[in-house]
């Protein structure tokens, strides 16, 4: 059995897999984050407990919100769960649940992996991801062999996209996370995004998404663009518009663009985690150009 | 002797040296990019002979504004040198001189320039960013067994929200439609250097900071090196840049600042680089 865990800014998802299909799965169950690192720490121990009842764990891929420090097994600027900070989550898992194997990686890349392992994006060999919801990611991959990719991690939703503009959580101001995160959403307009229905605020926020995604793709020219994360795959007027919108905005003079969106939405990462045990197990690379 | 070709919107130089490295300089041509191509070959032609005087050419390299072929054969598109596109520039002088012919962007080669003969303190992840008739940027990381991998971003056409100003690419509010030399002279009717007001530097070094600060965000260089004339050329420009910078970024991300000290010979160093450079260290 392989466990994945995604713990994205605001929640945390433990799903099982018979095997590297995700058509395999078996479980999954979820609960929103808990503050403090060893509470988290123990529910997770607790819930892959209770789902695996002392099964064989082959593998724990993790797909973990905030950056992941060179090893690969310590969560480093988690803005939302601060108190994860500089733990070695992967070191402590091993040692509670005894898998196999164990890997972690960030959670938009795994959203990334996802996409180019069972996704829209399998059949290219460079691929643009962004992925909005609580926070915004976004990644560059290129197909080094079937399995192998060289990636390249682009925190594009701390580019400034309005100057002088609102103040982000990191500290800058005009972030393009500042404006259309769920999280910007809800402090702004005082409601979750679900309940956000004024279709004018809608389109600005829809012309700053492709303002975004369009940069990405002016900077890296990948051959497919792939949206993922809640905000951009279940509010009705992002699917209809985005899409549109950011072809208008690339510049596209002797290059081909493909956008697409994605299939798994939110649980894209936890599917990012089950191709990173996937590849891993394959004897092929993630290759961090970052 | 080695030629390294530089073709910018305004001036084309065309510099000669005797092995690859700078200090062999003997001699540099400069003269106005012609609109048309074949006038333009004709010069380049003349250039090349006068500075070679029948001596054997191993190598000629060409940094060209505009966007090069996967091939690196061909121009396939530019702003400033239209009538250039699609033409066999490359090939021409190969039989022209019987020697092997490089091309490459102008931008990879400013910042290969940087990266062979540049003196910086970290070049592991080195970007630079080049303001002039146009505006370019690139970014080079170092892999391991001395090879590069090599982004060519179409950094002019970052987008910000502005007022709306039109690219010369037709789309709106591309970074280069507020801070290029071609686009302060089409929207205040004066050449860059001509334009005294401080307020349309300060707006200028603003937008600059800001396109800096997402190709910052997006590529974590550990250097950052601007160049080009509207930056070289202009006090405020350098001396303010920096300063907007650094409290546009937040720290986490903030590079080393510096200013190329090649000034317009960026280019032509960067085609001599490139000349320097095993092609196949270099990844794309």
């Amino acid at each position: 059995m392989y466990i994945t865990i995604n713990t994205g800014n605001a929640k945390t998802i433990i799903s099982g897999f018979e095997d590297f299909t995700i058509t395999s799965e078996i479980f999954s169950d979820q609960f929103t984050n808990l503050p403090a690192y060893e509470n988290q720490l123990q529910q997770l121990i607790t819930l892959i407990k209770d789902n695996t009842l002392g099964k064989n764990i082959e593998g724990i891929g993790i797909a973990h919100t905030g950056d992941i420090d060179k090893t690969g097994e310590i969560i480093e600027d988690a803005a939302h769960t601060p108190d994860y900070n500089d733990h070695n989550i992967v070191q402590d898992l091993r040692e509670a649940l005894s898998p196999q194997v164990i890997y972690m990686t960030n959670d938009s890349l795994a959203a990334s992996l996802a996409e180019v392992s069972f996704g829209k994006a399998k059949d290219y060999q460079t691929v643009g991801v962004v992925y909005l919801y609580w926070g915004i990611g976004g990644a560059y991959l290129k197909r080094i062999n079937q399995n192998s990719y060289s990636v390249f991690l682009a925190d594009i939703g701390h580019q400034i996209i309005e100057p002088n503009g609102k103040i982000c959580s990191c500290g800058q101001r005009g972030c393009l996370e500042a404006y259309v995160s769920a999280e910007a959403i809800k402090k702004r307009f005082l409601v979750e995004q679900s309940q956000l229905e004024d279709v004018h605020i809608w389109d600005e926020l829809t012309d700053y998404m492709a303002l975004g995604a369009s940069n990405l793709f002016n900077l890296f020219f990948p051959e497919v663009l792939i949206l993922t994360g809640e905000t951009i795959t279940e509010v009705p007027y992002v699917k209809d518009h985005l899409i549109s919108k950011i072809i208008s905005q690339c510049e596209l003079t002797g290059k081909n663009l493909h956008v697409e969106f994605s299939d798994f939405s939110e649980k894209g990462p936890t599917y990012g985690a089950l191709a990173l045990l996937k590849i891993h197990d394959g004897g092929n690379t993630i290759t961090h150009i970052e | 002797m080695y030629i390294a070709i530089d073709i910018g919107g305004t001036h084309t130089r065309v510099i000669t040296f005797t092995d690859l490295s700078l200090e062999s300089e003997v001699s540099r041509v400069k003269f106005p990019t012609e609109d048309k191509f074949d006038k333009q070959y004709e010069k380049l032609v003349k250039a090349i002979t006068s500075s070679t005087q029948d001596k054997k050419i191993l190598g000629i390299s060409i940094s060209q504004t505009g966007l090069i072929s996967e091939d690196k054969s061909l121009l396939l598109d530019s702003d400033f040198c239209k009538d250039f596109v699609n033409k066999p520039m490359k090939d021409m002088l190969a039989k022209e001189f019987d020697t092997k012919v490089l091309l490459e962007n102008d931008a990879v080669c400013a910042g290969l320039a940087e990266l062979v003969f540049g003196k910086h303190t970290d070049p592991s992840r080195l970007a630079y960013i080049t303001v002039s008739t146009g505006v370019n940027g690139m970014f080079i990381k170092k892999l391991q067994n001395n090879t590069y991998q090599l982004f060519s971003p179409e950094f002019g056409h970052i987008k910000i929200k502005g007022d709306g100003r039109i690219c010369q690419c037709g789309k709106k509010d591309c970074i280069q439609s507020y801070i290029s030399g071609d686009s302060l002279k089409q929207y205040y009717f004066q050449n860059a250097e001509s334009i005294e007001d401080l307020r349309i530097w300060e707006k200028t070094v603003e937008f600059l900071a800001i396109a800096a600060v997402n190709f910052t965000v997006m590529f974590s260089p550990t250097e950052l090196v601007f160049g080009g004339g509207m930056i070289e050329n202009n006090q405020y420009m350098r001396e303010k840049l920096q300063y907007e910078i650094t409290s546009q970024l937040r720290k986490k991300y903030m590079p080393i600042i510096s200013i190329s000290e090649f000034s317009d010979k960026v280019g032509a160093y960067g085609a001599l680089a490139l000349l320097k450079l095993d092609p196949t260290s270099l990844v794309f």
